[in-house]
């Protein structure tokens, strides 16, 4: 079979995706309301609002009296003024004006048309406040700077734009007021300033542009320079060779130059510095070339590198390693990435540059920055992560291809914690991560811990009709899904048959709520799902009213807590009711796990994948055949050092593979650990090396209070002539008794990963 | 569209055109990131009324894919941190009630679960480069990430939706 290239792969991707052209229901639905009634009247009330808060003019008599008083003031502030610079009054101060030529004064050039485009790169000014300088635009003699301003939870507003002509000798062209029109919070909306120059010359090639805000206090002073479309943020440090730099463009190289450094005491630290440098090397070709060409080859490599670190090897090939993320392809004569160590680059963030000092051409710079994942950038979980600060030393490449910024002391970068926040984060996750789940639940007030509730209970109605509540499936956001079914036999007239299904329920926290449901089509058997909204673990009951033409069918009551239907039917002459209790089957009961992988194989290396630190987020769901099978994960990225621990999660031990690619074929039988310690060790040692391990002998259980050290023997089968003897620490876990499943099976935990094994 | 501001949508037969233009591309967005047809639609019907609100501010028409898959991605965030939310399962796509749409939507979908099954980094930035057709530049502006970034993420995606695609397509037949 022909192997496809990169491109081929892209061109079936794009083929592949753009098969599915559709958008739900819903979505065309919104879309068309929106397109016929335009936004919502609420939103148009406040349009409205806005452009009404304009002055409403005042009557004649007083419009002449307020004009008169304006003047006086205006005479008498001037005459003030006028005399603090020497004048008799504030005509000597005009007719000076008039008789001397001033900067301002000028007569404007004629300039000719142009529309330049600057940057399209946002340049984050304040927390939650970004902007871009997008182009410069000259027509008729019209000079306008386009500037687009992003606001995001900001609390600092740009209120003045002043702009200044760097190339001569600060000639203001500016000082212009935002055109927001107040000081609400506008979350997530761009928008765009348009700033007019008055006075340009044809030869103006830089720009300074300052913002304040509405105390007048300068935000950000930067300098734009329109020919080479670069564009300089200045602060407070710009002084001598540090004002060359850009402080935005360095916080981001910076940010990527600090993933090199050591959080933490790693035991193979020079592998990882080396494996962590050749990762941002791949990075550094990526940002310089077309993404579908991207190839690394060997001169790519070492030329990157070079620039990177100001190292430089004989051999690539050598600095590599055997099973790492990238291997040499000698037949294309290229460096590719493997498949399954493919993830894991997020570029840390540097919040502050503390201090940037320049001595021999080595600059230092002490930054704070923080260690996201993509995952805390959704969440915007930002402020919650810890802190560190590092101390970079670089110098500039004096000609360079990838990087002008070379880092000098890549070998020493060290990450010392520099504030520890008290929201409980990943970092913090050792042999307690069942703590975080437990947190999670209880903090999160919308968050709802039922899963599902099978009731499969069909109700045979009078007139040939049966209705079954199948199970309510409960999901995010206070919302669950109640699937039914209904049932109605070919004799059953159109008068009679199921035409609306009412539900209601009301929940101790979020109030009454009613869902009505309108049946159309002519199915005699159909399932009918409900979804219901604004539910949580406390709503107790929920009343399904049945009805057809003529009025109600029957009214079913279903009590959450006691899992009993209540029913009563109705026809033409009586009404019957009945009560049914509701045998549970808790066999589809999910049961939530978080699984770690580890960092050390069974040979003591450690390979990538294991340095990616990843934690996996996985639910387990017990089937019928008594088995529990991956439900549902999701990975996340992290960076917590060394301090990744073996874990089991509600006793059961994390599985010890690449998750991404194995966890969902993941099936563990509740016979492998069924509650006894015995089971559990042998689960625990049979999966700790991805090997099917046999326990021979416990030979010794110490119990020390809540713990208990044992001592057993193994072999694996692959050696079944090689025994081994190992320790291990457990402890008994506190179970979550609203799950049956948990209370059931789980037993003992693994207290932490150092699990002595000798072969004997 | 002159130099007003924050006064409303002076041309809405524009807004209506340039929307309908992109009104698939920006429901496979929000699906990409929320995951969920409701959350989806939310996020879609913020970003009509922001966008709607703004749309004078707009200079170019070129740039109005850009801009206004910008405000949807920030209108997403917003919901996510509205909801709190830790994803543990891979949610299907909630669709009721109209059952041959449900069945149409069911087959395609499947491409949809693919793009599920890589993570939620990736899975962002593929969208917006295969579905949507933004180049590398402007992902890394609608996203506010390094164009570097893009680039690897987008590598890193190639391989796995490569195959998992192969497989749907193989599947569907």
């Amino acid at each position: 079979m022909r192997i496809l290239d990169d491109k081929e792969k892209d061109l079936f991707i794009k083929q592949e995706l753009q098969k599915d052209n559709l958008i739900s229901k819903k979505a065309d639905d919104l879309f068309n309301d929106f397109f016929k009634e335009g936004v919502n009247m609420e939103e148009q009330e406040k349009i409205v609002r806005l452009n009404q808060k304009k002055k409403q003019p005042l009557p004649f008599r007083k419009r002449i009296l307020s004009l008169v008083a304006s003047l006086m003031i205006i005479f008498l502030a001037a005459n003030g003024y006028a005399a603090t610079k020497g004048y008799n009054n504030i005509f000597f101060a005009i007719k000076k004006i008039f008789t001397e030529e001033d900067v301002t004064a000028t007569k404007e050039e004629i300039l000719s048309d142009k529309d330049i485009t600057i940057s399209f790169k946002d340049i984050e000014i304040a927390d939650g406040l970004s902007i871009q300088i997008n182009s410069l635009v000259v027509e008729n003699n019209n000079a306008k700077l386009y500037l687009s301003v992003t606001e995001n939870g900001n609390f600092i507003f740009p209120q003045k734009y002043v702009v200044k002509d760097k190339t001569n000798e600060k000639l203001v062209l500016a000082s212009q007021k935002t055109s927001r029109k107040n000081n609400s919070e506008l979350y997530g909306t761009t928008y765009q300033e348009i700033i007019v120059l008055k006075g340009m010359k044809e030869n103006t090639n830089v720009l300074s542009l300052e913002i304040f805000d509405n105390n007048d206090s300068s935000i950000v002073l930067m300098e734009i320079d329109i020919e080479n479309k670069e564009i300089n943020v200045l602060t407070g440090k710009s002084k001598g060779e540090v004002q060359k730099l850009s402080e935005t463009e360095l916080k981001e190289a910076l940010g990527d130059y600090a993933t090199l450094g050591i959080i933490g005491e790693p035991e193979d630290k020079e592998n990882l510095i080396k494996f962590k440098k050749l990762m941002l090397a791949t990075e550094l070709i990526y940002m310089k070339e077309n993404y579908s060409d991207s190839k690394f080859t060997k001169e790519k490599m070492l030329k990157v590198y070079q620039e990177l670190t100001g190292e430089t090897f004989s051999n690539s090939e050598d600095i590599l390693g055997e099973n790492s993320f990238l291997y040499y392809d000698k037949k294309d004569e290229e460096y590719k990435y493997s498949v399954d160590g493919m993830d894991g680059y997020t570029p840390y963030k540097v919040l502050t540059i503390m201090d940037l000092n320049y001595s021999n051409g080595i600059y230092i710079a002490d930054i704070i920055f923080i260690t996201p994942s993509e995952g805390d950038y959704i969440d915007n979980n930002l402020e919650n992560l810890d802190q560190y600060e590092m101390e970079i030393k670089f110098k500039l490449n004096s000609s360079y291809e990838y990087t002008r910024y070379q880092i000098v002391n890549s070998d020493e970068l060290k990450a010392k914690l520099y504030e520890k926040r008290e929201t409980a984060t990943i970092n913090e996750m050792t042999n307690t991560v069942q703590n975080v789940i437990s947190e999670e639940v209880t903090n999160t007030t919308e968050k709802i811990k039922k899963t599902k509730i099978n009731i499969a209970k069909k109700v045979d109605l009078l007139n040939g009709m049966s209705f079954e509540i199948e199970k309510i499936e409960y999901k995010e956001n206070n919302k669950a899904t109640l699937y039914t079914r209904i049932i109605e036999a070919e004799s059953v007239t159109q008068d009679k048959r199921i035409k609306n299904v009412d539900v209601s329920y009301e929940d101790p926290n979020l109030g009454a709520t009613s869902v009505g449901n309108s049946i159309n089509g002519s199915a005699k058997e159909f399932n009918y799902e409900i979804m219901l909204h604004e539910i949580t673990d406390d709503t107790s009951k929920i009343n399904i009213s049945l009805k057809c033409e003529k009025g109600l069918i029957a009214n079913l009551a279903l009590d959450l807590e006691k899992i009993v239907l209540n029913i009563t039917y109705f026809n033409d002459s009586l009404n019957i009711s009945e009560e049914i209790k509701i045998e549970q089957d808790l066999k589809d009961t999910i049961a939530r796990f978080i699984l770690m992988n580890y960092y050390k194989d069974v040979d003591g290396n450690n390979s990538i994948e294991h340095k990616n630190e990843m934690m996996i987020y996985t639910a387990f769901l017990l089937d019928e055949d008594g088995m529990y099978r991956n439900f549902g994960s999701e990975s996340r990225y992290t960076n917590i050092g060394e301090s990744i621990v073996y874990s089991i999660i509600k006793g059961y031990t994390g599985i010890n593979f690449d998750a991404n690619t194995k966890c969902s074929h993941n099936i563990m039988t509740r016979e492998e650990n069924d509650g006894g310690m015995e089971a559990s060790i042998k689960y625990i040692s049979g999966t700790r090396y991805n090997l099917d391990a046999n326990i021979k002998e416990i030979e010794k259980v110490e119990n020390n209070g809540s713990e208990y050290t044992v001592t057993f023997t193994y072999s694996y089968n692959l050696k079944p002539n090689n025994t081994y003897r190992a320790t291990m620490r457990l402890r008994e876990y506190s179970f979550d008794p609203s799950n049956p499943i948990a209370k059931q099976y789980v037993l003992y935990q693994l207290v932490d990963t150092n699990i002595q094994s000798e072969k004997i | 569209m002159g130099d007003k501001t924050m006064s409303g949508c002076s041309n809405p037969e524009a807004f209506e055109r340039l929307v309908s233009s992109v009104k698939t591309k920006l429901y496979k967005t929000g699906m990409a990131i929320l995951k969920n047809d409701d959350d989806a639609c939310d996020a879609i019907q913020e970003t009509l009324i922001s966008a709607y609100k703004y749309f004078d501010t707009l200079k170019e028409e070129k740039y109005f894919a850009t801009w206004i898959t910008r405000i949807l991605i920030n209108k997403c965030y917003d919901i996510i941190k509205k909801n709190q939310k830790v994803s543990y399962l891979n949610k299907q796509v909630e669709i009721n009630e109209n059952t041959a749409y449900y069945d149409e939507y069911k087959i395609d979908s499947r491409l949809e679960n693919a793009l599920n099954k890589i993570d939620s980094d990736l899975r962002t930035v593929t969208v917006l480069y295969y579905y949507d057709d933004f180049s590398v530049e402007e992902i890394s502006d609608i996203l506010n990430i390094p164009a570097g970034t893009v680039k690897s993420r987008l590598s890193r995606a190639r391989e796995k939706l490569y195959n998992l695609l192969k497989e749907v397509g193989e599947n569907i037949g």
